[in-house]
């Protein structure tokens, strides 16, 4: 007895493949499987990559922003030459306690005080001079705000070390008072102020 | 003659109305099957515009980042910022310590003198006072307890008090520590 194997044909000629009801059942897994498992991935893929340039965008025209933000800084910077001028004053970019002590002394002279001593201290590991990283390219090194201190003694009267006060407080440099001390002593009235100089320069850069 | 029959059998009807809507039903899913493979393409292609467009994106991020490292007034402007940032900070703490020393002699009498100052930013204020007498010492720290006079000193702390010859006269003198408003000495600017 010979076996039969039904061909193709046989197959799609059989009515209950070509039935549409089977047609409409088979035809509704092939969408419930095909939307699963293959587009609903890609969609949620595609979803994410939407996401993903949103937020590239969004850097691009922050990054955008801040070129052009630049832009009108450096072109601020290139006409403002007496505001830097100011700025440096106050905040130096270089704080060489030497500088210091020159400025002291010269407002303690126009106040008409004696200066009897000035003892700079906390200099840290800043270099005063001669810091060839930093002479060759000035805002091209790390800085923060360095504090120096200075502690003076001063003779003359009251009305003298109140000038000097206001000297101090109107000096374009900014220096602050952290301290002052007076003691009266027969002859001369004495003045121990403890002033605080600042600037914005390199820490314990070290040139080569 | 065959026989002919005329009137329809109403089981055929129905078998052919829901034949019809099967077959109807069996088209939509096709044509819904159909959009599924289409919107699948389209899928795809909005993911390769998607892809090319965030390379293109990054691109232009790194060229631009590109260009603003290499202006070379860039280290200025970040220098002068930050400068900026550290001067703005330190004008907004300063004191104007000249306006301690009126604002001290406001509030005390005029037979009181000062042999000693001692003050700190932090408003502490170490005082020497020399006197006449104990009266008048009385009188000076009475006038701290007087809010119309005093605002800007509280806390008077009497630390010692001495009878001293000072000048062939014998002196009352006090040492005090008392608190002042530092910010009465900041932003006077």
């Amino acid at each position: 007895m010979a076996l039969h194997t039904p061909s193709i044909q046989t197959i799609y000629g059989n009515r209950q493949l070509t039935s549409p009801l089977v047609q409409s059942v088979l035809l509704i897994i092939i969408i419930v499987l095909l939307g699963w498992f293959i587009v609903r991935p890609e969609f949620v893929s595609s979803r994410a990559q939407h996401a993903q340039l949103e937020q590239a965008s969004q850097k691009r025209a922050a990054i955008e922003n801040e070129k052009q933000e630049l832009e009108r800084l450096v072109s601020q910077l290139q006409t403002s030459a007496e505001d830097i001028k100011i700025t440096d004053e106050a905040l130096p970019l270089v704080g060489r306690i030497s500088r210091l002590d020159v400025l002291i002394e010269s407002l303690a002279r126009s106040s008409g005080l004696q200066v009897a001593q000035i003892n700079a201290a906390n200099t840290g590991d800043t270099i005063a001079a001669g810091n060839k990283a930093v002479l060759s390219d000035p805002y091209g090194v790390d800085r923060k705000l360095q504090t120096s201190s200075v502690s003076v003694l001063l003779s003359g009267n009251v009305d003298q070390f109140r000038t000097f006060l206001q000297l101090l407080e109107t000096s374009g440099r900014v220096l602050d008072v952290s301290g002052l001390e007076v003691t009266s002593e027969p002859g001369a009235t004495k003045f121990r102020v403890t002033i605080k100089a600042y600037a914005y320069e390199t820490g314990s850069i070290t040139s080569e | 003659m065959a026989d002919i029959n005329l009137l329809q059998t109403p089981g055929v009807e129905t078998t052919t109305v829901a034949h019809r809507s099967t077959k109807l039903l069996s088209r939509l899913l096709m044509v819904v099957l159909l959009l599924i493979v289409v919107f699948y393409i389209y899928l795809q292609f909005d993911q390769w515009r998607t892809n090319r467009d965030i390379a293109d994106t990054n691109s232009a991020i790194a060229t631009a980042q590109s260009e603003a490292l290499k202006n070379k007034s860039r280290g200025e402007v970040v220098t002068r910022q930050g400068q900026l940032k550290e001067l703005d900070g330190l004008l907004k703490g300063h004191m104007y310590w000249s306006y301690l020393l009126p604002e001290l002699a406001r509030v005390t009498l005029r037979s009181a003198k000062y042999t000693a100052i001692d003050a700190d930013s932090n408003g502490k204020l170490s005082l020497t006072v020399s006197l006449p007498s104990y009266d008048e010492l009385e009188k000076f720290m009475q006038i701290f307890d007087l809010p119309e006079y005093n605002k800007e000193f509280s806390n008077v702390r009497i630390l010692s008090i001495n009878k001293t010859q000072l000048d062939n006269t014998l002196e009352t003198v006090v040492r005090l520590e008392l608190t002042f408003n530092p910010s009465y000495l900041k932003g006077r600017m």
